[in-house]
C-alpha cells in the first residue's frame, strides 16, 4: 500500500471544506430569500422587541394577505401611540401627535423580484449558517452576514425553522457591536385576523395629509451617483412634493440587496435655512450638503443605513443631471 | 394578568420604566385584551397631559437640564438623550433628529445613558409640539461648547418625509423584511415624554 502523501490529503480535505462551506452559503442565501418571502405572504401576529441607541421599544406587528391584498399593522406598544398601517402599497404612518400621513403608491421603477434583489449578496457578502438557537420559544437557525468590505454593515439573523419569518436581528458594526436589535418574543403563525385589525386605532385629531406625488419627468432628470459602493444598484425613484414648502423632491434609492439608502435633491433659495451637516440614529445616517449649479442652489440629502464615511464619500459624488429639479 | 403586581408592571411600562426581562415577560403574556386597554391608557395619558406637560426624559443629564430650563421650560422633551457625537471635525454643525444623537455601535446596553452631552441652546419659540422626525439644530463641535441653534419645525418635517420616503423604499426594494418600518416608528416613540 502506497504511503499517503499529506500534501494529497490536505488538499482533498481544503477541496470537500470549500465544497461543504459553497453548499452552506447557498443554502443561508435562499433561506434570506425564503425571509422575505415568508414575511409578505403569511399571515402572523407577533410582539417584539426593537432597540438602538441604548433605547427599548416594544412593538405588536400583525401582517395578512386578505383577497390578494397585503396588510400590514405595525404599532408602538409603549411610550406613545404611533402606528403604521399598509395596505398593498399603500402606506398610512399615525405619529404621536396621532397626526396621519399617507404615502402615494407612486413608483415608477418596477420592483425588483426575489432573486433580483438578492443577485448582488454573494459579492458583496458572506452569507453563512451559523447554527440553531431558540427565540420566543421557537427553533430558530441564526444565519450571519458578514460584509467584504468596509461600505455596509453585518447582521445576525436568526430566522424561524417552520416559517422562514425573522424572529431576531441584528445589525452589527464593523467591531461587532449590535448597533439596533430586533427581537420577537411572542408570534402566532395563522391567528386568523380579519380587514378590522389592520384600522387605525383610537380618533385621530389631525386631519390626513397627503403627501402629493407628481409625475416623474423621466429622461434625464434627477441624481446620478459619481460613486457608489460595490453592489449597490437604483431600486426605486421618484419625485415628491416634500416637507412644508411644498418644494419639488426628487429621491433615488439605492441598494445592494440588504442595506439600502436614498439620496433626496430639492432646489432651495437663498434665504434656506437648513444647514449641511451630519446626523446619526442608532444605524441610520443623514448627511446633507448644498450644491450649487448654473441656475440655482439645490440641498442634497443622503438618508441610510451605511457607514458614516460611505454616506459621505456617496453624497461628495453626486451630481444633478439637470441643471435644476423642477416641476413637471 | 389581572393581578396588581402585573398592573403595576404594565404602568411602569406605559411610563418606560420596566427593565428588559419584565417587559419580554409582559409582551408574552399579555393578552389582545390587555394589549387594546394599554392602547386606551395611551391615549388617555396623552389627552391628561395634554400635551403641553413636558417631562425630562429618563437619563437626561441633570446639569443639561439645568441649564436649559430657563429658555425652554416645556420643551426640554425636544432633546431626548443628547450626546457628543463622532462626527467629522470639519463639520461643525449638525441636525439632529428630535429623539437621540449617538455615537454608533452603543445599542445593546438596554437602556445606558450617554455620559457626554453636546451643551445646546433651544430654540426660544416653537409653534407645536414637534412631531415624528423634527429635529433641533445643535453645535457638535468637540469640545462641546455651546454654540447656534435655529427654530426645529420646517427642518423637521423635511427630515420626516425624507425618513419615510427612504423606510418605505428600503422595506420594498431591500432583504430587510419589515425591519425599516419598525425603525421609521420606533424612531417617533424615541421622542418620547412630552
Amino acid at each position: 500500500m502506497l504511503p499517503l502523501r499529506p500534501g494529497i490529503v490536505a488538499a482533498a480535505l481544503l477541496a470537500a471544506a470549500s465544497v461543504a462551506v459553497a453548499e452552506s452559503a447557498q443554502q443561508a442565501r435562499s433561506l434570506l430569500e425564503d425571509m422575505v418571502e415568508a414575511s409578505r405572504v403569511l399571515e402572523y401576529q407577533g410582539r417584539f422587541l426593537y432597540s438602538q441607541g441604548g433605547r427599548l421599544s416594544t412593538m405588536e406587528i400583525s401582517h395578512a394577505v386578505i383577497d390578494g391584498r397585503e396588510y400590514e399593522r405595525l404599532a408602538h406598544l409603549d411610550g406613545d401611540v404611533s402606528e403604521l398601517i399598509r395596505q398593498g402599497r399603500d402606506v398610512v404612518s399615525v405619529d404621536r401627535n396621532r397626526r396621519i400621513t399617507r404615502l402615494p403608491p407612486g413608483e415608477s421603477l418596477p420592483p425588483l423580484d426575489l432573486a433580483e434583489r438578492m443577485q448582488a449578496l454573494p459579492g458583496q457578502y458572506n452569507v453563512l449558517i451559523d447554527g440553531d438557537d431558540r427565540v420566543a420559544g421557537r427553533d430558530a437557525v441564526r444565519v450571519r452576514v458578514a460584509p467584504l468590505d468596509e461600505h455596509r454593515y453585518g447582521y445576525r439573523l436568526w430566522l424561524d425553522r417552520e416559517s422562514s419569518l425573522l424572529l431576531r436581528s441584528e445589525l452589527v458594526n464593523e467591531n461587532g457591536q449590535a448597533m439596533e436589535r430586533m427581537e420577537f418574543v411572542s408570534l402566532e403563525l395563522a391567528p386568523g385576523l380579519s380587514r378590522e385589525d389592520f384600522r387605525v386605532s383610537g380618533i385621530p385629531e389631525r386631519v390626513v395629509r397627503n403627501v402629493e406625488s407628481l409625475e416623474d419627468p423621466g429622461g434625464d432628470a434627477g441624481i446620478e451617483p459619481g460613486w457608489l459602493p460595490e453592489g449597490f444598484r437604483q431600486v426605486a425613484r421618484d419625485l415628491r412634493r416634500g416637507g412644508p414648502r411644498g418644494a419639488p423632491v426628487y429621491s433615488q434609492t439605492f441598494s445592494d440587496g440588504l442595506a439600502a439608502f436614498t439620496v433626496f435633491a430639492e432646489p432651495v433659495d437663498e434665504s434656506a435655512t437648513v444647514d449641511e451637516g451630519i446626523s446619526r440614529i442608532g444605524p441610520s445616517v443623514a448627511v446633507s450638503r448644498y450644491l450649487d449649479s448654473d441656475n440655482r442652489s439645490h440641498l442634497l440629502t443622503l438618508v441610510g443605513e451605511i457607514p458614516l464615511s460611505t454616506a459621505e464619500r456617496v453624497i461628495s459624488a453626486l451630481r444633478l443631471l439637470s441643471d435644476e429639479v423642477t416641476e413637471p | 394578568m389581572s393581578s396588581d403586581r402585573n398592573r403595576e408592571a404594565l404602568s411602569a411600562m406605559l411610563d418606560g420604566e420596566a427593565g428588559e426581562l419584565e417587559l419580554r415577560r409582559l409582551l408574552r403574556d399579555m393578552s389582545d385584551e390587555e394589549v387594546s386597554a394599554w392602547s386606551r391608557w395611551q391615549l388617555a395619558r396623552d389627552a391628561v397631559r395634554g400635551r403641553a406637560v413636558t417631562k425630562a426624559p429618563e437619563g437626561f443629564s441633570a446639569s443639561l437640564r439645568q441649564g436649559l430650563t430657563p429658555q425652554a421650560s416645556g420643551e426640554l422633551g425636544l432633546m431626548g438623550h443628547v450626546s457628543r457625537a463622532g462626527v467629522a471635525a470639519s463639520v461643525a454643525v449638525a441636525v439632529i433628529f428630535g429623539w437621540q444623537y449617538f455615537d454608533g455601535g452603543t445599542a445593546d446596553t438596554g437602556g445606558a445613558v450617554p455620559q457626554e452631552v453636546v451643551q445646546v441652546e433651544m430654540p426660544e419659540r416653537r409653534d407645536g409640539p414637534p412631531a415624528l422626525g423634527e429635529a433641533a439644530t445643535v453645535s457638535a463641535g468637540g469640545s462641546g461648547s455651546a454654540t447656534q441653534a435655529v427654530p426645529a419645525g420646517l427642518e423637521g418635517e423635511r427630515m420626516n418625509s425624507m425618513l419615510m420616503r427612504h423606510s418605505e423604499s428600503a422595506a420594498r426594494h431591500s432583504g430587510q423584511a419589515m425591519v425599516p418600518y419598525v425603525r421609521l416608528i420606533s424612531l417617533d416613540s424615541l421622542q418620547e415624554d412630552r
